[in-house]
């Protein structure tokens, strides 16, 4: 079978499957607890993997490193905490691609804020037909009232890679002229990660999240990177055990970062185990996985363009985008496209790709996607574009 | 195909039901083509008595049903939609089996009928859009308004 749903989520490699079962067998007990010998292993292979993410990312201290479920719950835990700081007539600019994880926890913050009588606005910069950031409009969105700019490093249907160091700049041009300080700028890392090197201090940005199971990691775990200071002045978001450093029935005083927004037991060994998931892709090097898959990129845009019958959406230039191919075939609907080729042992995704108002931009109400990973090859690229001549046929096109 | 139907009916549907599991039935069959090309019923009502909008918030797929009731029976129904090809054949298929048919009527349609109506089974993960257009009419024979007619 082709397994070619890179984008929704990653296959394991056996390292990591084995470093899950060797952590319950050999190496588990709660963190953060125990004096016994056992508790502070555990604990040190956890934090030994923060202190990995840190470095993996570039960030300055392991303590900017959060641990959450998955990218989700680190754009809520923004949402919702950093929103706090907030008051009406503030702005929060997000983008016509995102992810509906990084449009629905603003837009609740937005309604939970007018309840209370505060109106906040949500702007997006709008994308132009090759599915690129229309960067020239900018200058007009970033206002003085913008305090969060939330955008993603790169599309999870359109493949687009956002230029966000001259996003970045540019913000923080825009802002001196309008006399304020600048917003804070977060970055949806968790198409990317798997794809190209990110790097915090590079990039520029305050915040940055994704998930460990897009890079070939175990589900249920997520990271929420954010500099020291801002970090530091948010209030917690889960709350309970562990993130405190003194209760009594009164009131409670929260811990330092990163451990505020860590409430309760962690997933201890899937965080163990992406550890091994991040050594995994450190192992092959960016350089090699980067130009493998968009040899791969290249190979499929061209065959499918030699096809009249099949749309594709995002840049066609393979400077602008990454290994993911979003497309439609003349006008039979994803789902049937997505069905056939199933039976043909080739596995695609189909709908809307949680961003139902990144469809509506394109003037569609749903898409086929084709994503690559390290494990893919031009074969199963191959048993794709047969798979669509046989949709073809089954449909009479 | 054609050979397909004869055997249809020479095993008779419930059978030919019980054993097309076994015959690798190809989903794309005829009847489901054939009403996804040219759906049955298609188009708005103006002035319908019920209209009635089903979506399967998992996939997206979406059937309006516009009916016009005379005398406690279908007298005109159409439909309207975005799915694919299961949902919309099936939509085509229903809407045909039932104009003319008492409301009462509508109630007592299960879905094995409809997969009966479609040709055969769907694999598990497609239940849903053939049975989207079902759901559709089943709220029009649950609706509280028409159980006076």
């Amino acid at each position: 079978m082709a397994y070619l749903d890179n984008a929704s989520t990653t296959q394991k490699p056996q390292v990591v499957i084995d470093t899950i079962s060797d952590v319950y067998k050999n190496h588990y007990a709660n963190i953060h607890r125990g004096v016994y010998d056992l508790s502070v292993e555990a604990t040190d292979l956890y934090e030994g993997v923060r202190a990995k993410v840190a470095k993996f990312i570039g960030a300055k201290d392991s303590g900017e490193v959060i641990f959450t479920k998955n990218t989700t719950e680190s754009l809520n835990l923004l949402a919702y905490c950093q929103g706090e700081s907030l008051t009406g007539g503030d702005e929060i600019l997000l983008t016509e691609m995102e992810h509906h994880s990084n449009i629905v926890p603003w837009q609740m913050l937005r309604d939970r804020m007018s309840d209370v009588g505060c109106r906040i606005k949500i702007k997006y910069i709008p994308i132009d037909s090759k599915g690129r950031l229309e960067l020239g409009k900018l200058d007009k969105l970033v206002t003085k009232k913008t305090k969060i700019v939330s955008l993603t490093l790169m599309s999870n249907v359109l493949g687009t890679i956002n230029p966000i160091k001259e996003i970045v700049k540019r913000i923080r041009e825009l802002s001196t002229v309008n006399r304020e300080p600048a917003p804070l700028v977060l970055i949806d890392a968790a198409q990317a990660v798997s794809h190209m090197k990110v790097d915090v201090g590079d990039l520029g940005c305050d915040f940055l999240v994704f998930s460990a199971h897009k890079m070939y990691g175990p589900v249920g775990v997520g990271v929420l990177y954010g500099k020291r200071e801002i970090l530091s002045r948010l209030p917690p978001f889960l709350s309970g055990g562990d993130m405190i450093l003194s209760v009594s029935f009164d009131k409670t005083t929260f811990n330092e970062i990163p451990w505020k927004f860590e409430a309760g037991t962690p997933n201890i060994a899937d965080v163990i185990a992406f550890g091994e998931a991040i050594g995994f892709l450190e192992k092959l090097g960016y350089e090699y996985v980067g130009k493998y898959e968009m040899g791969l990129t290249k190979y499929a845009l061209e065959r499918f363009s030699k096809d009249p019958d099949i749309d594709i959406f995002g840049p066609k230039d393979l400077k602008e985008r990454g290994p993911v191919v979003s497309f439609n075939v003349a006008n039979i609907h994803p789902h049937d496209v997505a069905s056939i080729l199933s039976e043909e042992g080739v596995a695609i995704r189909s709908g809307h790709h949680c961003a139902q108002p990144l469809m509506g931009v394109l003037g569609i109400d749903f898409a086929c996607r084709a994503s690559f990973g390290v494990y893919n090859t031009k074969e199963e690229i191959d048993w794709l574009i047969e798979g669509i001549k046989k949709v073809k046929k089954v449909f009479r096109i | 195909m054609r050979g397909l139907r004869k055997l249809k009916r020479c095993l008779g549907y419930n059978f030919y039901f019980q054993i097309s599991n076994y015959l690798n039935m190809d989903l794309y069959r005829e009847e489901i083509l054939e009403h996804w090309q040219n759906p049955q019923n298609w188009g708005e009502i103006s002035a319908a008595d019920f209209i009635i909008d089903q979506i399967n918030p998992l996939c997206g797929d979406q059937v309006t049903f516009y009916f016009k009731i005379k005398k406690g029976k279908i007298g005109e129904v159409s439909f309207t939609g975005k799915g694919c090809a299961i949902s919309i054949a099936s939509a085509s298929i229903l809407s045909e089996t039932i104009l003319n048919k008492p409301v009462s009527a509508l109630a007592k349609i299960t879905g094995r009928d409809v997969l009966r109506m479609i040709g055969g089974p769907v694999g598990p993960a497609r239940l849903k859009c053939a049975f989207l257009a079902l759901e559709a009419v089943k709220k029009l024979g649950g609706d509280e308004r028409l159980k006076t007619d």
